[in-house]
């Protein structure tokens, strides 16, 4: 398998003013991360720790501070923003946003929801090949036609969630960023939209970036977890290794609190406070320290670097692989 | 046994709209006890927040309480004027999204204070005091200096305790948690659920919490009740429920449910849609999306038949 996605040292930061003087928000730190052509990734952990802005910047609607960013070889990371939107690069990275309602326009049909994009990014001026390939994804996302002339607010929350895919896969994308699709919708219209969100990547023979804040939807779906914690990559491994035997005190600490009726009675150790302040972080401490129910005198004074382990992931904890 | 603290019995329910009259709520029956948590858990539609609304006396100036009762410590809430004495002090509800609910250009004490100064009743003074302790109450490390605060200075978790905060202030003894959890971190999830039953049991007041999750209701709640298209389908207590899920759209949401799915393919899909509650509606509302549907299951009104001690279920094939 051939990397479709190569995220190099990538880098985020924020120029921040805080008690008078200015400082470094560090929402993405020095990240590695590959995606494989036809792989799927999951992106875990609590809001603020940068996954969001991970993906945003994959999909370059942000500029990186540091690092690289190749996208089948090429260094999109360095194009400038505005330029980028006239790249090739551009509708072969497409993004699905979190809540279908807030991300649709309101005044726009369906048809004139998923021909948009079309239009902009590939530059047909043919209207029968258009509405051609808005069918083709209309028809793929399950979503009967007949709704095609409807505007959002005449749909159910599943159809707007249908929408916002069909949206997406119109143009064809190679890599399909998923911020959180699912964690505004009901159970029942998130195991319809995981099982499409399954088929279609077969189907379409596409790459995700899964970003949500919830392990078992995403388990269900990726081939490899990433979890990250205040703007860096703390575990990553495939999803069997990672949740089979979690190393990092954190992702223990998120397995824990995904509900499960099993667990009913039960007291459970929960992780205390919140994470500490993103600005000018120590570079010498690791990031979840303050929080760690394992912390020892090592953990403040060196960050823990992300290191393979026998298993099938790499942990950035100096009790990784130790840990019973 | 002794009285129950909420008891709600065969309360039907409509709302005339120009479009017609919507059946929300048809035959519901439950009591809940002190330091109970009932879960109601269903999709969204299914009338769980309309039934909330209707014991909190928060409904809509089209509803329409057709028949059944709604008891308090044995006071009948339908009682014109009964729930607006209790509301706030008796009986407290945290909404869904605390952001929304709670004032953007108020310190958080001063909207707690608010509310004890009105349901307390208590003067100004002393209200500030006993809002600092209601915001330690929820676990919030230094309260004196979170109390000053605005909401947009805190975090989404810490919104929802200060929610819960206010919801608990005046001590009451019913909580309606509607949503608590939505649009949280598993973690801070986690935070606030064991935190409300944590304040459950030390205080034995009773709570109801509003769902779609049927796992976080499995690790919370004692007793769960599944709504769906304003039925009740299927009610029993936590374990028994969980032991053997009778009714097949019980079934289907746990299915449904992440938890519940080793791997993408076991993942079930409840197909079909809620049936509009306008008009003439089937005996059994899930019939169209029913895999055990059966002939006579509209031969007449479906019997809610216990089927094990304190397990009741409203289906006529139930699994």
């Amino acid at each position: 398998m051939s990397v479709l996605l190569d995220a190099r040292n990538l880098s985020k930061r924020y120029p921040v003013r805080h008690g008078g003087r200015t400082g470094q928000l560090h929402a993405v730190d020095d990240v590695d991360l590959a995606i494989a052509e036809g792989e799927c990734v999951g992106l875990v952990g609590e809001s603020g720790c940068g996954k969001s802005t991970i993906a945003r910047l994959a999909a370059r609607l942000l500029e990186p501070s540091a690092g690289r960013l190749l996208f089948a070889g090429t260094d999109i990371g360095a194009v400038p923003l505005r330029r980028f939107t006239t790249r090739p690069e551009r509708a072969a990275i497409q993004v699905v946003f979190q809540d279908p309602t807030e991300s649709l326009n309101p005044g726009f049909t369906v048809f004139a929801a998923v021909a948009d994009p079309v239009r902009h990014l590939l530059g047909t001026g043919n209207a029968a090949a258009v509405e051609a390939r808005v069918w083709r994804a209309i028809d793929d996302v399950g979503l009967p036609r007949a709704l095609a002339q409807r505007y959002p607010h005449q749909l159910s929350g599943g159809q707007k969630a249908r929408v916002g895919i069909a949206r997406a896969i119109a143009v064809e994308p190679r890599l399909l960023i998923l911020d959180e699709p699912t964690s505004a919708l009901d159970v029942s219209v998130q195991s319809v939209v995981l099982k499409l969100l399954g088929e279609l990547r077969t189907r379409r023979r596409m790459s995700y970036l899964f970003v949500s804040h919830d392990l078992d939807v995403v388990r269900l779906i990726c081939d490899r977890i990433a979890v990250m914690y205040l703007g860096k990559i703390i575990e990553i491994g495939t999803t069997e290794s990672l949740l089979r035997v979690p190393a990092h005190p954190y992702t223990r600490a998120l397995l824990a609190a995904t509900p499960d009726p099993k667990r009913r009675g039960l007291q459970i150790a929960r992780l205390a406070g919140t994470a500490t302040s993103p600005i000018d972080p120590d570079p010498n401490s690791c990031r979840f320290a303050g929080r760690c129910p394992l912390e020892f005198s090592r953990c403040s004074v060196e960050m823990p670097a992300l290191r393979p382990l026998a298993t099938d992931q790499a942990a950035a904890c100096h009790l990784a692989g130790v840990l019973p | 046994m002794s009285e129950p603290l909420l008891s709600v019995q065969g309360l039907t329910l409509d709302f005339e709209t120009r479009k017609g009259r919507v059946k929300a709520l048809e035959d519901i029956s439950f009591s809940l006890a002190r330091g109970e948590i009932l879960g109601i858990v269903g999709e969204s539609g299914s009338g769980k927040s309309v039934l909330s609304f209707a014991i909190m006396g928060l409904l809509d100036a089209a509803a329409r309480m057709r028949s059944g009762a709604i008891r308090f410590e044995g006071m009948d809430l339908a009682q014109k004027g009964a729930v607006a004495a209790l509301r706030g002090r008796e009986l407290s509800m945290i909404f869904q999204s605390p952001r929304t609910a709670l004032n953007p250009i108020r310190r958080v004490g001063q909207q707690i204070e608010d509310v004890l100064v009105r349901h307390g009743p208590m003067p100004r003074a002393k209200a500030r005091e006993a809002a600092v302790a209601a915001i330690a109450r929820v676990r919030i490390p230094d309260a004196e200096r979170r109390a000053r605060a605005f909401p947009f200075e805190l975090s989404g978790g810490m919104c929802q305790r200060i929610m819960i905060a206010m919801a608990l202030a005046c001590s009451p003894s019913l909580l309606i948690a509607d949503e608590p959890t939505t649009g949280l971190d598993v973690t801070t999830q986690a935070v606030v659920m064991d935190l409300i039953r944590d304040l459950v049991k030390e205080t034995r007041m009773g709570a109801i919490l509003i769902t779609h999750d049927l796992a976080l209701a499995g690790e919370y709640c004692d007793r769960l009740m599944v709504m769906h298209a304003g039925h009740v389908v299927e009610t029993a207590p936590t374990e028994s429920l969980f032991g053997a899920l009778r009714h097949p759209y019980t079934r289907r949401l746990f299915a449904a449910t992440p938890t519940a799915a080793a791997t993408l393919d076991d993942l079930a899909v409840i197909p079909g849609a809620l049936p509009d509650l306008r008009g003439t509606l089937p005996f059994c509302r899930y019939r169209d999306r029913c895999e055990r549907c059966e002939p006579d299951c509209d031969s007449g009104p479906v019997p809610f038949d216990v089927i094990a001690p304190d397990h009741a279920v409203r289906c006529r094939h139930p699994a």
